[in-house]
């Protein structure tokens, strides 16, 4: 039932680069706030610098492995020692990270990524959109429809709604839909007939976070790594 | 130098990490020991959750005996000078969880954003200075606010 298409050597390359890219921009990001992030403690600078480093090291495949453990070690310490943004997607990176760890050296002639490893890693990322789902169930301003009213009239996030002025109807079809398609995704991804619209929705629900929270640089890690899931459809593009 | 992933191995893999997932989930709203396993595994998050709805209020006492209250859920007393989402997150975060967060932290960041002029995290035009205590109340069920965090600034 849930066998993915195996993952061609460029669109590996591809992603590595793209998510390495979004690892050097968080680093960036903390260099340039690093005042209001660490409250000018300077013991986290060259944990940072070093981060950036191993980031664009990873992205053009140098010591990928390698690279990957430094990574990791780096943002599990800032993670710990620090309430950042990066809380939110450390283990969507961290992840990623691992995940790479097993994948053999990318050379040209019988390269191919372990096919139970990507679905792995797919599965993974498909339940926690699901249990993300499952909570908001839990939360009795999800379940009334207001989550997204609210939102729309508290300066906190910064959401692109305040500016909008969406009725309350229409906020709460989206509350509802939001919560819908977390739940639905992933059981339509199983199967292979409707992974191609488990996996638009997917993509659908995370264009709207964009657009809805001003945190392009965290929903756009997260698109991007949700994306890896196309099962083969762009495999042209690839090719 | 890792072995390549084979049927036996994946799904064991798969797993722990679902576990891993679920938990750093069921204990991220309440201790913060768990950070680093958080990075290893990925878990939701559900940015409008209970902290953010609950209702807020911070008061801010200035060097003159004037007082201000912000609320949380009113856009026309938001006196910071941006959404505080990215670069002021750690700040935020405490902020919103004035129940919860540690009252050592919460004095931390209260003291560096808000008594100190380096920090200062306000609009120009708020009229904030010289701020002597900051007093974060939450509303309870019963309708009554209840003072959960205070730090008198050092002069």
């Amino acid at each position: 039932m849930f066998t993915l298409t195996e993952m061609p050597l460029k669109k590996f390359i591809f992603y590595r680069i793209l998510i390495g890219a979004s690892l050097a921009l968080f680093f960036i990001h903390f260099l340039i706030s690093y005042n209001n992030l660490f409250l000018d403690n300077k013991t986290f600078f060259p944990w940072i610098i070093l981060g950036l480093i191993c980031s664009i090291s990873f992205l053009m495949g140098f010591f990928r492995r390698i690279m990957a453990i430094i990574l990791l070690i780096i943002l599990g310490s800032i993670t710990f020692y620090s309430e950042n943004i990066l809380r939110v997607v450390p283990g969507y990176l961290g992840f990623y990270l691992i995940f790479t760890l097993f994948i053999p050296k990318e050379d040209k002639t019988s390269w191919k990524i372990p096919v139970h490893l990507f679905n792995v890693y797919i599965f993974v990322l498909i339940f926690s959109i699901l249990n993300s789902g499952v909570i908001k169930l839990l939360n009795p301003f999800w379940i009334s429809g207001e989550a997204l009213i609210v939102l729309q009239s508290n300066p906190r996030m910064g959401s692109f709604l305040l500016n909008l002025n969406l009725s309350k109807s229409i906020l709460t079809l989206f509350n509802y839909l939001v919560i819908s398609l977390e739940l639905i995704c992933p059981i339509l991804y199983l199967f292979k007939k409707t992974r191609l619209l488990g996996f638009l929705s997917i993509m659908f629900l995370f264009l709207f976070m964009l657009f809805l929270m001003n945190i392009p640089l965290l929903t756009g890690t997260m698109l991007i790594m949700l994306s890896m899931s196309e099962d083969g459809y762009i495999k042209k593009w690839y090719a | 130098m890792f072995p390549r992933m084979n049927k036996d191995l994946a799904y064991p893999i798969l797993l722990f990490f679902i576990g891993l997932s679920r938990m750093t989930f069921l204990s991220y709203e309440f201790e913060a020991n768990n950070r680093w396993l958080q990075v290893l595994a990925p878990k939701p998050n559900v940015f409008v959750n209970f902290n953010y709805f609950q209702k807020k209020v911070m008061r801010l006492t200035m060097q003159d005996g004037s007082t201000l209250e912000i609320d949380f859920e009113k856009n026309q007393s938001w006196p910071f000078r941006d959404t505080l989402m990215a670069s002021y997150y750690p700040l935020l975060r405490v902020l919103d969880r004035p129940a919860i967060s540690s009252s050592e932290e919460w004095n931390r960041y209260v003291d560096y954003f808000i008594c100190n002029e380096k920090g200062n995290v306000f609009k120009e035009n708020s009229g904030i200075k010289n701020t002597a205590k900051i007093q974060s109340f939450i509303l309870l069920r019963n309708k009554k606010w209840k003072k959960v965090q205070e730090y008198e600034c050092s002069l």
